[in-house]
């Protein structure tokens, strides 16, 4: 209802009674207008709703209104509505420029000081993500956009200003490629574990033992999570702390000892560390040495030998895996590889 | 000398609750009875090979204490003699 003025004892019909309740909840009768327009001391209390599809003005003087006044600016038309100060002023936190069904209150503060609270549809953001590990970030505009998860391994990085999953740099240090602790197992195989990514790798044998004392943990090579059969050599030199004698043996099975048969107790794990080099590299055959001891005792191993690496009748090592001859074999091996040159 | 049979009884005993294969990391996979079967057949060859091994030796070291016996001499002896 726009703005009356009361009389006493006037009586209400229940038009102006329901009219006065749609006010008082914000809404009220409104005037609709299809092109720009002036707002006149009628509009006090209601509704001025713009329709156009042109960009069009509502424009605002002084000497109209009262203080405390208020009028409902509402723009449902395609084009952009401004309320715009005459010769009164127009104030406000917002914007004045209403895009279609955006609007806000007049109120005035004085007769020629409006305030302009302004009611903006927000949309929202609308999700870009599709699919599991997706992140969202600020694209040019400021629009929400899509970064698709990774591969394994990746890092988070920034290319061209924006954020990308990209391989981490190899630059010159070891790059864990696992870690596994293995108890009681009849094997336990590292397959993929050599790929193209590097040629040379260190291995770390914790904790290492045989379920038997008459076993020794041992190492297969592997292709295709198949044992390699052939072109294995290794040979291995053991010495007994206590004597300092020293045996040596050449081992060219599908398994090679990797410590002394005193490794057999659980009590008495024992430890070392292989270097592969050379693996999947096509000129040279592949090499590797170790060194290990069994803890408690104090007994010593070395290994050296070499592979076919890169020669694809004998198989490209891709993998290995631990055993003993005749029992169950328990440990944590970690598997570092060296970054290429 | 123990047979391969007896042997597979012995690693049998060891391992009354069948074998196993996997990790901490990803979890362990009991073996099929069948997979069984072939483990502790192998280790049996294994460990027959082993055994055999150490009778060698025990054997070898037998054949020089009776040989240095029949000889009449000491292994230092026998050493002297070779050097």
């Amino acid at each position: 209802m726009a703005k009356q003025t009361f009389t006493v004892g006037q009586v209400l019909t229940a038009a102006q009674v329901t009219s006065l309740q749609q006010t008082a909840m914000g809404g009220g009768s409104a005037t609709a207008k299809t092109a720009s327009y002036v707002l006149v001391a009628a509009d006090a209390g209601t509704v001025v709703q713009m329709n156009s599809a042109s960009a069009t003005t509502i424009t605002v003087n002084t000497a109209l209104f009262s203080q405390g006044d208020s009028v409902q600016i509402q723009n449902v038309g395609s084009g952009v509505c401004t309320v715009t100060a005459g010769s009164a002023t127009v104030s406000t936190a917002g914007s004045l420029a209403l895009s279609q069904y955006e609007g806000g209150q007049l109120y005035f503060n004085t007769t020629s000081a409006a305030l302009f609270f302004d009611i903006v549809q927000s949309s929202g953001m609308t999700n870009p993500m599709t699919t599991t590990g997706d992140i969202i970030y600020s694209s040019s505009g400021s629009t929400p956009a899509r970064l698709g998860i990774g591969t394994t391994g990746q890092v988070l990085n920034v290319s061209g200003g924006i954020p990308a999953w990209t391989t981490a740099a190899s630059g010159s240090a070891l790059t864990l490629i696992s870690r596994t602790t293995f108890s009681g197992v009849a094997s336990q195989t590292f397959d993929g574990v050599f790929t193209s990514t590097y040629e040379n790798y260190i291995v770390y044998f914790n904790s290492m033992s045989a379920a038997t004392s008459a076993d020794d943990p041992q190492l297969a090579l592997r292709y295709e999570a198949t044992d390699v059969a052939s072109s294995v050599y290794f040979n291995r030199m053991a010495m007994q702390s206590a004597s300092g004698t020293v045996t040596g043996s050449g081992q060219n099975a599908v398994s090679f000892i990797l410590m002394n048969a005193q490794t057999g107790s659980g009590s008495e794990p024992g430890y070392g560390a292989m270097y592969f080099g050379n693996v999947g590299n096509t000129a040279n055959k592949g090499n590797a040495y170790g060194w290990f001891n069994d803890g408690q005792s104090g007994n010593m191993s070395w290994l050296n030998g070499n592979f076919a690496s890169g020669n694809a009748a004998n198989k490209i090592t891709t993998g290995f895996k631990i055993s003993t001859s005749s029992s169950n074999v328990s440990g944590t091996i970690t598997i570092y590889g060296l970054a290429k040159a | 000398m123990t047979t391969q049979a007896e042997m597979i009884e012995v690693i049998r005993a060891e391992n009354p609750n069948g074998l196993r294969v996997g990790n901490e990391e990803n979890g362990y996979t009991q073996l099929s009875e069948a997979d069984y079967e072939a483990q502790i057949s192998q280790w049996a060859l294994g460990r027959l090979a082993k055994e055999a091994k150490a009778a060698e030796a025990e054997q070898a070291v037998t054949d020089k204490a009776t040989l240095l016996a029949k000889l009449g001499i000491t292994a230092d002896e026998a050493k002297l003699l070779l050097s």
